[in-house]
């Protein structure tokens, strides 16, 4: 579940940031920073893009705050100021071709150090998805996100983010096979939620 | 390839493994922990909205020098288009008056009308004419003034023509 749905910022406090209160935005950026800054940095995969993300995002909340109409909407129109921030840095071509590079050269899960839990074989894996992919896997397995709401951030339909999704569940789950040795079933079967 | 999934039932236990490796995997993603921030990044975000401010300020400060400057030099522009209009009405109304007073030379060679209005309006037109001379003795470029007595004085030879004429016109309203 998102980090973002545990969440309540007082109603109080947007509409002192919206009056341009800065003690107020930075106590939001207290509670919030953390989750936006983990959320670009697992789409991401890279720690300074992800400062660039959280910088970008809080500067736009505390500009636009004045804008924001329903104030209790206010952490989700944090969370899709973010998202949008990560998809701009995505499609910067440069970028793309970047991570590309970067994924080839991801590593043997077997050879990792590893900690105890394994979710480092699970960080290791998210960052080997390509952009796209990892960026369908998170919003749509951590933040929640529809098939549809996905497709509507790429221009495409709901199918897109489906298969992407698809497309990560058998990666993620291959990678977690070669580091476990148990066989997954995953790539046989369409089970996409 | 893919199965088509609309045929895979609860109790195919391929389907059961393959949700069961999804659920897995999802709470395997949403436990992995947060990532914080550099401690300086409020500082940098800080930094920026405060130098976006400052030249939001300036542009706001230049523009209102720009709409200060650009209202001066409209006023000006058609303060200059305003007298350019009025010169060139005054030339206009001198025109007039001068093709007026010939027509007018030439009725009064062949008529002498005598009658009150018409030395009335004599009267009046030598009044105007005084005021033309003295705003010319004095220099004064008032325009405005210069325009409104060049007005009268082609109303009043308008009206001096329409009596030689016998159309009896009234005295203008000057």
């Amino acid at each position: 579940m998102s980090q973002f749905h545990r969440i309540t910022i007082e109603v109080a406090l947007v509409r002192r940031l919206a009056a341009g209160d800065r003690r107020a935005a930075h106590d939001i950026y207290v509670a919030l920073g953390g989750m936006v800054h983990s959320l670009a940095s697992r789409i991401l995969q890279d720690r300074s893009l992800a400062d660039e993300v959280t910088q970008d995002t809080f500067v736009d909340v505390i500009e636009r705050a004045g804008t924001l109409e329903n104030a209790e909407a206010f952490v989700p129109w944090v969370r899709r100021i973010a998202v949008n921030h990560c998809l701009g840095k995505l499609r910067l071509p440069w970028w793309t071709r970047r991570t590309v590079a970067v994924a080839d050269d991801s590593g043997d899960p077997r050879t990792d150090a590893g900690r105890a839990d394994g979710l480092q074989d699970l960080e290791r894996a998210l960052a080997s998805l390509s952009p796209r992919t990892r960026f369908v896997v998170w919003l749509h397995e951590v933040e929640g996100y529809s098939h549809a709401e996905i497709g509507d951030l790429f221009g495409r339909s709901a199918s897109y983010s489906k298969s992407q999704l698809a497309r990560g569940y058998a990666q993620l789950l291959s990678w977690s096979q070669r580091a476990t040795g148990n066989a997954s079933v995953i790539a046989g079967v369409a089970y996409v939620p | 390839m893919f199965r088509d999934p609309r045929g895979v039932a609860d109790d195919d236990p391929d389907f059961v493994a393959a949700r069961n490796e999804v659920d897995w995997l999802r709470q395997r993603l949403a436990a992995l922990p947060p990532l914080s921030p550099p401690r300086d990044l409020w500082d940098s975000i800080e930094a920026r909205v405060a130098r976006r401010e400052r030249r939001m300020r300036a542009a706001h400060r230049w523009g209102a020098a720009a709409a200060t400057i650009a209202g001066v030099a409209l006023t000006i522009g058609v303060m200059l288009q305003r007298d350019a209009n009025a010169v060139a009405s005054i030339e206009m109304l001198i025109g007039t008056s001068q093709q007026l007073e010939r027509s007018f030379g030439a009725m009064v060679a062949t008529s002498a009308d005598s009658s009150e209005v018409g030395r009335v309006l004599a009267y009046r037109i030598a009044a105007v004419d005084a005021a033309l001379n003295q705003m010319s003795a004095q220099d004064r470029a008032d325009t405005a003034e210069s325009a409104r007595l060049w007005q009268q004085r082609v109303a009043l030879l308008e009206s001096m023509l329409d009596l030689e004429r016998g159309a009896g016109a009234p005295l203008p309203m000057i």
